[in-house]
């Protein structure tokens, strides 16, 4: 079997090139990171590199590791899995220590023969996750460990309460006429499974052909209501604040922000059920700082880490630690006391035919 | 000495034109995230059989020839007034470049300042009582696009334009005059046929700075907004499959191979 | 549309009225008054910076004056533009057009006429043949040296028949012998076709051959308008004198005038008799212009052979003599008062440096000028 392309050179080249042939600066950051970080080194101080959501290296809990570790973290946002998978994958693993993986996206990272299997006796707050959490199918296989959850939640639907008086019932408004130009959806392939289950197909990551082709129909019934695709929460909160879009599906982060911007924003799940995901730090095997990055993924499972990134987030945390730090209001408010909401949530997965998931996808963008 | 500008070229431009059509050749196993390089036309045979190349392709075309269109129409005054009329042109250059200075993603996110539902044009709009209330259209669309990609690239048809301009003797101008032309024929009979080459130089770098662009869409495009280049991004960036979206920049290169071989017909690649 | 076929035959061909162009506080032509006849060929003549140019512009349209009028065929032009005038103008770097081959250049204007193809193409060839330039009309004008493009320029201006044909400096470019070539061209074509010549030139030479009248300009002012022997033989100013041909000034002040001459006193000479049209008082300081080539030298030994009632005589010594071929120049000092040079045909003559002379030249050689 032919082995992996040594892609760096091509990145550096052959995307540049085809990406545009002016001067205009638009050059993707992978670029600039994988030729800085083709000579990556240990340094006196160390730098951990991540690529990661949103919201999971807010200063407010990096800082401290920072300073405990004497250490500098630098992290790069991603809007999508496919995102993260392509800067990864293009770097061969070199360009980043560690990635927050969805569920929808491990599957690549460990087909892809990139990561390090963790050894979770090293970690010692691997014991304080939720049990669902200690051997999950997604980042899990043959008993090697190749990450560790710490973050799970559902994809919500938020609408403006100024044009919605009572919390939608049904997912059928953001397909609804009514809203037409004031509606939006997210920019990734996986939303199809959203999609599936908005139309009944319960096994929402497990679609036939048939099934599939329902689907990419919705979608492009939905096209021309849609305002804009959101490729970030950035993006998604930038349009409610300026009014471009009521309605939206999103992760509980864009609900934070937004109230904290005194947004009229509410969240809710539909009575079709929601998607969920739980995303794992996983190691790249080609990182020269493992051990700084197994100090990280412990101290994002442990009580000031998840604290910390449920506090910018609103995320639910995978593991216990924070639980006292919380208060039990909080505590019932994420679902974090008895997790049979995780049940209820059908969690990303990755589809055996992803591929045409994403064709799909590219066919109703186009 | 051509040797270090042949070197240049073609370490910097046809080595990796190269590894690009090399690529092409080959395909892309999602399973197992590797790249087959075993050479096929399978990446070609995909892109022709699918309408949606079709279709995306030839909507950038369209865009990317009414970008340039319009890029001429607004450059020819813009530069005849800086050659012709004001005695500082360095300064009236200078005011047409700066805005190059800034980051190209500065101005695009200010055009979608400006159009957005409560941007400064909608707002001028409603409250002179043009429209009844803001118009959506504006935003998050192709005629958004549209605005954006003819304000970035105006600098790029009215520098060559006006380098055009300021050779033209205005003796050939006096004498057109003299002999009967008024001021349209002149442009017509003298003024364009002297100045072809900087039309042409400019309509290149703004026809071709379309076509390659995804981030523009990204920013300012609607849902049904995407062009060629964002495909080519999406396969590069999301699909991983490079040997497709390496065929699709053959594609583009094609088109453009044509654009050129247009252009030199005129006669004016040539050099005077 | 020719205007000549509606033209009063009596209305001079180009008339300008009191015309002034002012750029800014500078005055490049200064209340210009100028008449010029059916045909005529006519040449401002004058320094860089005269307005002479400019008031070629002012005519063929380029320039729109700050005050006064332009006639042509009797009509007024001020206000049209040059694509309205029936003039036409060959311009100094001969503006052809790189763009299009020789026989496009020189039917553009005819085809700004909206002419028929075949009406174009004819008259195109017979402009071509009078500046024997035929069947070159697929070159471009870079393929052709400097003669030729100035002979296209004139074709072109010339196939459209105007009224009047105006010419800023075309010769400066060419070398001498081309340029002498070309002057005896022009005025064979000003004398064949009958189309009105306003030429712009410094050269005093070009100008005293081809013209039928020099308007000598400085300082936006036409200094005095006359054939060229007017101009040559009676200079009305100073300058005049001095920018055509050469000229000798020998100052002093008036001691008597009668019947058009007048005695000057003049230090180192005594008194001389110069031609003076009009009186002028007693004590007012003059110069006495006097063309070197009408001054006679003579040793002072030899008798004064021929010496009459009309003629000067003073007495000198040879400070320098050269030879310059076919002339032999002299200076002589006057009493050490004074000088004049004197320019005489080589006749194989020799007076030695240092020796006494003689000089005489008849009253009507020399004129008053008084400023």
């Amino acid at each position: 079997m032919p082995g992996p392309l040594n892609r760096r050179t091509f990145l550096k080249r052959a995307a540049a090139t085809a990406a545009g042939l002016a001067a205009a600066g638009s050059i993707p950051t992978g670029i600039a990171e994988a030729a800085s970080r083709a000579t990556r080194q240990e340094s006196d101080r160390r730098n951990l590199t991540l690529i990661c959501w949103q919201g999971y290296a807010d200063p407010s809990f990096v800082r401290p590791f920072e300073q405990q570790n004497n250490c500098k973290v630098t992290a790069t946002y991603a809007g999508s899995s496919d995102e993260m998978v392509a800067k990864w994958i293009a770097g061969h693993g070199n360009t980043y220590d560690l990635v927050s993986a969805s569920g929808d996206a491990t599957r690549r990272f460990m087909n892809s023969r990139t990561l390090l299997p963790v050894d979770v006796s090293k970690l010692k707050n691997f014991d304080k996750l939720f049990p669902k959490f200690y051997t999950p199918v997604w980042n899990t296989r043959n008993g090697q460990h190749f990450g560790v959850s710490f973050t799970w939640g559902p994809d919500v639907l938020i609408y403006d309460t100024r044009v919605f008086k009572k919390a939608p019932t049904s997912w059928h408004v953001i397909y609804d006429p009514a809203y037409k130009g004031k509606l939006s959806t997210a920019d990734n392939p996986i939303t199809i499974a959203d999609v599936a289950l908005y139309l009944g197909f319960k096994d929402c990551y497990n679609l036939t052909d048939a099934q599939l082709a329902k689907c990419k129909a919705q979608l492009q019934e939905q096209k021309p209501l849609l305002r804009k695709y959101w490729g970030g929460s950035g993006d998604l909160e930038d349009a409610f604040i300026h009014r471009e879009v009521v309605a939206s599906n999103a992760w509980p982060l864009m609900t934070n922000d937004l109230r904290k911007a005194h947004y009229p924003i509410g969240e809710t799940i539909p009575r079709e059920g929601a998607t969920g995901w739980a995303d794992t730090w996983m190691i790249s095997k080609n990182s020269p700082n493992v051990d700084l990055a197994m100090k990280w993924i412990d101290y994002m499972i442990g009580p000031q880490g998840q604290k910390g990134v449920i506090d910018v987030t609103a995320y639910s945390g995978a593991s216990r630690s924070a639980i006292p730090l919380l208060g039990p209001a909080r505590v019932k408010a994420l679902h974090m006391d008895n997790l049979s909401f995780f049940d209820e949530l059908h969690m990303w997965a990755e589809p055996a035919n992803y591929a045409k998931w994403q064709k799909i996808w590219n066919d109703v963008k186009a | 000495m051509l040797g270090p500008s042949v070197v240049w070229l073609g370490v910097f431009y046809l080595v990796p034109l190269a590894l690009l059509l090399v690529q092409s050749f080959w395909t892309y196993d999602s399973v197992n995230v590797v790249t087959n390089q075993t050479p096929t036309l399978d990446r070609y045979r995909a892109l022709a059989s699918d309408p949606l190349y079709r279709d995306v392709l030839w909507k950038t075309v369209r865009l990317a020839a009414l970008v340039t269109v319009t890029d001429i129409a607004l450059a020819f005054p813009l530069a005849a007034f800086i050659a012709f009329r004001i005695r500082r042109k360095s300064l009236g250059l200078l005011l047409v470049i700066i805005p190059l200075w800034s980051s190209y993603l500065v101005r695009a996110y200010a055009w979608r300042t400006i159009l957005g539902t409560d941007g400064v044009l909608n707002n001028f709009l409603v409250w002179s009582h043009i429209l009844s209330h803001p118009s959506s259209a504006l935003l998050f669309s192709n005629t958004a696009m549209y605005i954006t990609f003819t304000h970035v690239w105006l600098p790029f048809m009215v520098l060559p334009l006006y380098t055009a301009l300021e050779k033209v003797p205005p003796s050939l101008m006096e004498a057109a005059r003299d002999l009967g032309a008024n001021g349209p024929r002149v442009f017509r009979h003298v003024i364009v046929p002297l100045v072809l080459p900087g039309i042409i130089a400019g309509s290149i770098a703004t026809f071709s700075l379309t076509m390659g662009d995804y981030i523009t869409p990204g920013l300012l495009g609607g849902p049904d907004s995407n062009l060629i280049g964002n495909l080519i991004f999406t396969q590069f960036g999301g699909t991983l499959d490079w040997p497709l979206g390496s065929a699709i920049s053959m594609l583009v290169l094609a088109v453009l191979a044509c654009f050129l071989v247009l252009a030199s017909r005129t006669g004016a690649l040539e050099a005077q | 549309m020719s205007v000549s076929t509606y033209m009063n035959a009596e209305a001079p061909s180009v008339e300008l009225r009191g015309v002034s162009k002012r750029f800014g506080s500078v005055s490049a032509v200064d209340d210009v008054s100028l008449t010029v006849r059916k045909g005529e060929f006519l040449t401002l003549l004058g320094p860089s910076g005269c307005g002479k140019t400019t008031s070629l512009r002012i005519v063929a349209g380029f320039e729109r004056p700050s005050g006064g009028t332009i006639h042509i065929d009797g009509q007024a032009v001020t206000a049209l533009p040059p694509n309205k005038r029936n003039v036409n103008t060959v311009f100094q770097n001969y503006a052809l057009f790189p763009h299009m081959n020789l026989a496009e250049n020189v039917g553009f204007g005819l085809r700004m006429k909206r002419l028929g193809r075949a009406d174009i193409e004819r008259r195109v060839d017979e402009a071509m043949a009078l500046v024997r330039l035929e069947g070159l009309g697929k070159r471009k004008p870079t393929q052709l040296s400097g003669g030729q493009q100035q002979r296209v320029a004139l074709a072109r201006a010339l196939v459209n028949r105007p009224a009047v044909l105006l010419l800023d400096e075309p010769l400066g470019a060419l070398d001498l012998k081309l340029r002498r070539a070309m002057q005896f061209e022009l005025r064979h074509l000003n004398q064949s076709v009958g189309i009105t010549f306003i030429y712009v030139t410094h050269d005093q030479e070009e100008a005293l051959t081809m013209s039928d009248r020099i308007a000598v300009m400085s300082g936006g002012r036409i200094l005095q308008i006359g054939t060229a022997q007017e101009i040559y033989e009676a200079p009305a100013t100073r300058f005049v004198a001095d920018f055509i041909g050469e000229s000798n000034f020998l100052e002093g002040t008036i001691s008597d005038w009668e019947n058009g001459v007048a005695t000057v006193d003049v230090a180192g000479a005594g008194a001389i008799r110069a031609r003076c049209v009009d009186r002028i008082a007693t004590g007012i300081p003059v110069s006495v212009a006097l063309r070197p080539e009408r001054i006679i030298i003579e040793p002072s030994e030899q008798p004064a052979a021929g010496v009459g009632a009309g003629e000067n005589v003073v007495r000198g010594r040879l400070l320098e003599a050269v030879y310059a071929g076919s002339t032999l120049q002299y200076a002589v000092s006057l009493g050490d008062a004074a000088q004049l040079i004197v320019r005489s045909p080589n006749l194989g003559q020799a007076a030695g440096v240092g020796n006494d002379v003689s000089l005489r030249w008849s009253i009507a050689d020399c004129s008053v000028l008084v400023a």
